[in-house]
């Protein structure tokens, strides 16, 4: 048996050079199909230019914005036309995936923010609740939008090197493998259209898949906690108000309390951290009729009833107190 | 010093984009480059890299480096006679740091009990168990050997060769100490040539099968046994890919300078037998442990080799990790290998049998050495041989861990793992040249293809740093 490194036949040369070149021009064919193909990504540039421009929109017809962001939670949950009809809030809708994760999808709410906007956080509390480093997504959403500004921190400092980046433009194994399926089977390449966006930025889907619950809140990381810290400061500095929003998730009639009562635990530790809005379902929603495809993606009635209690929340600013949310939490 | 992350990468480039610049400026001064030249910029070199992974890392690595060169001369110096017997205080000293380091909270809050804090935020220092018992075997082979001592720029060297500093192979002076003694920096095109594939299927390895893998494996079950043993099995080769990749990398870097490393894997999983699995498994670790504990407590030749086999397991156990599980690993290990002697003689088994028992032993054995939480560990185990966790219910609930698109990846990787490992058996069987189907030229550019492709972006640490 072979066990020390001995000689090996020998090579052709320039195996080297030639091996540098492919992988040269893989790795630009790989960040070619994911800036100009990726059927996910196109959907994703499609969605944030039309939040941009309804940003735009209110905040050339109105002084100050809401801005609510988040996963794809909120962009199913949040109507802002309906806000802006029925509450006269002009809200933008800046939620993506959750894929995308807390910084960038901070980052990308903060690109909009404007002296005297309102920033409410409504991230899934799956994203506070462990590791915050930026995902392979987020890099190749932001190289799409042009703005790979969007990968630094709040104080500006990089969170991936310029390598890493680059590195990462490339679709990987469960993209390509998942693509490839559905081309096989003749299914649409991405289960979203830019059509099912309103011009608000909320979202709304006609396919109906029967949904489990997600589980409730886990406790917030020491990443969390130091992530939200810093984003209170960031927004206080910049005269930018800001507040956490639980965002609304399928829940087991059987487990409401328990839930609520977890979800109460997580959002005790966030209101330490800044203001919470008072939202008197803690998260939890018992009618399964409310979710279109997963337990997080409200249908319309859901997303209406989200919506109005959204708007009353803001309007009245009412928040929960430390005291409040631990005896919630206690019970 | 992680060979799956480009930093690695950028920081060795112009790391010896320094060395060849000030070659160049002196080559122009003098006619003549000083002699030790190289082998000073080789360790200039390897502390840099170390310096860059934590100033923690380089000093302990420093301060294990000249305790045991130092103390090896003052040994040589001052004692003519009996250099064996100071062994016993010398390699005490050496193993200090690393007990400090990775055993201390284990001991103080694990085994005894005290509920000290202290310790618990202790963070190891990357590749401590590795550098330390590489520096133990040198001490032991001067010592003992009676072997002249080096200077000290060559045992740092024989100590901090970049590739292997982290996560070894754990090298031994005779192998490694005289190509280290005539180090030169040489611009050598079939030397990478000959490198470049072990880097190519180290990276393949570890960031495309290894990393992908990773994702897969589903440790909740206690009760379903099936699910058990599907998240040993992929763990089993999810360890082996990440470690074995990281090995290739390091046996590839030393070719392109010109240096031959110990392969540390012989494509494990086409063993058909637990002893040639060990044959095959990290093996200058296992070779470590025959030489230096085995050999010298008799070995086999005793009436009390089952007590031998046992102790070296359990060490070796614990040598990965500070934990009772790690023991449990070691011990199941042990009492395979004890089983493998006490029965192999007497019933052969065909080959094909004698594979799937010791790869499904090799499998089951992962328990031990994943499960941290000893509640979940006993009941996995009990799990396994419970008859009612087999049942078709829980048969079907393995899959449906996962999203239905997840499945299809998963599938897809097996099968490429499938793939590969035949190569690797072939490699071995027909040709006695390991991974040598997988290094021919025309595969070199499919793996750095299927790795650019497959690859996740998120980057995983190698396992094996935390030992």
């Amino acid at each position: 048996m072979l066990s020390s490194t001995s000689p090996s036949k020998p090579r052709p040369r320039r195996l080297t050079g030639r091996l540098l070149a492919v992988a040269t021009v893989g790795w630009l064919s790989c960040a070619a199909y994911v800036l100009c193909l990726d059927p996910s990504l196109r959907f994703y540039v499609g969605a944030a230019r039309i939040k941009q421009a309804w940003a735009e929109k209110m905040g050339r017809e109105h002084q100050t914005r809401f801005l609510v962001y988040g996963g794809s939670s909120c962009a199913f949950s949040i109507n802002g036309e309906r806000i802006l009809r029925e509450q006269e809030l002009p809200v933008v809708n800046m939620g993506m995936g959750a894929g995308y994760g807390a910084r960038f999808l901070t980052r990308w709410a903060l690109s909009e923010a404007r002296l005297g906007d309102t920033l409410i956080v409504a991230l899934e509390p799956a994203l506070l609740s462990g590791d915050l480093t930026d995902t392979t997504e987020a890099v190749h959403l932001s190289y799409a939008l042009h703005q790979p500004g969007l990968l630094r921190n709040l104080d500006n400092s990089g969170t991936l090197s310029l390598a890493s980046q680059l590195l990462m433009l490339r679709p990987g194994g469960n993209h390509l493998i998942t693509l490839v399926a559905k081309l096989a089977g003749g299914k649409p390449l991405f289960r979203y259209r830019t059509e099912d966006i309103n011009p608000s930025g909320w979202m709304q889907t006609a396919v109906r898949i029967p949904v489990d619950s997600p589980g409730p809140a886990g406790a917030l990381s020491a990443q969390g906690r130091g992530f939200l810290k810093d984003l209170a400061g960031y927004c206080r500095q910049r005269n930018v108000r800001v507040a956490y929003s639980i965002p609304w998730e399928f829940t087991n009639p059987d487990d409401q309390v328990s839930f609520q009562a977890q979800n109460a635990a997580f959002l005790w530790h966030v209101a330490e951290l800044m203001p919470v809005l008072k939202d008197p379902t803690l998260g939890v929603c018992t009618n399964r009729e409310y979710y279109a495809d997963t337990g997080w993606h409200l249908t319309e009635a859901g997303s209406n009833l989200r919506s109005d209690s959204l708007g009353r929340q803001l309007k009245e600013w009412s928040t929960w107190t430390v005291a409040e949310l631990r005896a919630f939490a206690a019970r | 010093m992680n060979f799956g992350e480009i930093r690695f990468w950028l920081l060795l480039v112009a790391g010896l984009g320094a060395i060849a610049s000030l070659r160049w400026l002196l080559g122009r001064r003098r006619s003549e480059l000083p002699p030790s030249f190289d082998r000073l910029a080789l360790c200039a070199l390897g502390m840099f890299l170390l310096c860059c992974v934590s100033w923690l890392t380089f000093a302990i690595f420093m301060a294990v480096g000249l305790g045991s060169y130092y103390g090896m001369k003052w040994i040589l110096a001052a004692h003519t006679k009996g250099h064996s017997y100071y062994l016993f205080i010398l390699i005490p000293l050496l193993l200090l740091p690393l007990f400090y380091y990775k055993y201390s909270n284990f001991v103080a809050n694990g085994v005894l009990g005290l509920d000290v804090n202290y310790f618990q935020d202790l963070a190891l220092p990357v590749g401590i168990s590795f550098y330390t018992f590489q520096k133990i075997s040198f001490v032991v082979d001067t010592l003992a050997f009676k072997q002249p001592l080096p200077t000290l720029l060559d045992y740092l060297n024989f100590a901090s060769f970049f590739p292997m500093i982290v996560a070894g192979p754990i090298e031994r002076r005779a192998d490694l100490y005289p190509q280290i003694k005539e180090f030169k920096f040489h611009w050598n095109p079939a030397w990478l040539d000959e490198g470049v594939p072990w880097i190519v299927t180290g990276l393949f390895f570890k960031l495309c099968l290894a990393d992908n893998l990773a994702g897969f494996v589903n440790r909740q079950s206690t009760t379903n046994a099936w699910a058990i043993w599907a998240a040993n099995f992929l763990f089993g080769l999810r360890i082996y890919y990440d470690f074995a990749g990281y090995s290739l990398v390091a046996v590839g870097l030393g070719r392109c300078l010109g240096i031959r490393l110990t392969l540390n894997f012989l494509s494990p999983y086409c063993s058909r037998s637990i002893v040639e699995f060990w044959r095959r498994w990290h093996i200058t670790l296992s070779r470590w442990f025959r030489d230096y504990v085995y050999v010298p407590l008799g070995g086999g030749r005793t009436r009390w080799w089952v007590f031998n086999v046992m102790l070296v397991f359990v060490l070796s156990g614990i040598w990965h990790g500070a934990g009772w599980n790690f023991a449990v690993w070691g011990t199941m290990h042990g009492t395979y290998l004890v089983i493998n002697r006490l029965f192999s003689k007497k019933y052969a088994l065909p080959d094909f049998a004698a594979w799937l028992l010791t790869f499904l032993a090799a499998m089951w054995a992962w328990l031990g050495f994943y499960e941290v939480r000893s509640d979940a560990l006993l009941a996995k185990l009990k799990a396994s041989f419970t008859p009612s966790a087999y049942s078709l219910a829980h048969l079907r609930a393995v899959p449906a861990q996962w999203p239905p698109s997840d499945r299809l990846t998963l599938m897809f990787f097996l099968a490429l793992t499938g793939i590969v490992l035949l190569l690797e058996w072939l490699s071995v069987r027909r040709q006695n040249d390991p991974f040598c189907y997988l290094r021919q030229p025309c595969m070199m550019y499919l793996l750095a293809l299927l790795t650019l492709l497959l690859a996740p972006g998120i980057n995983n640490a190698f396992i094996y740093f935390a030992f």
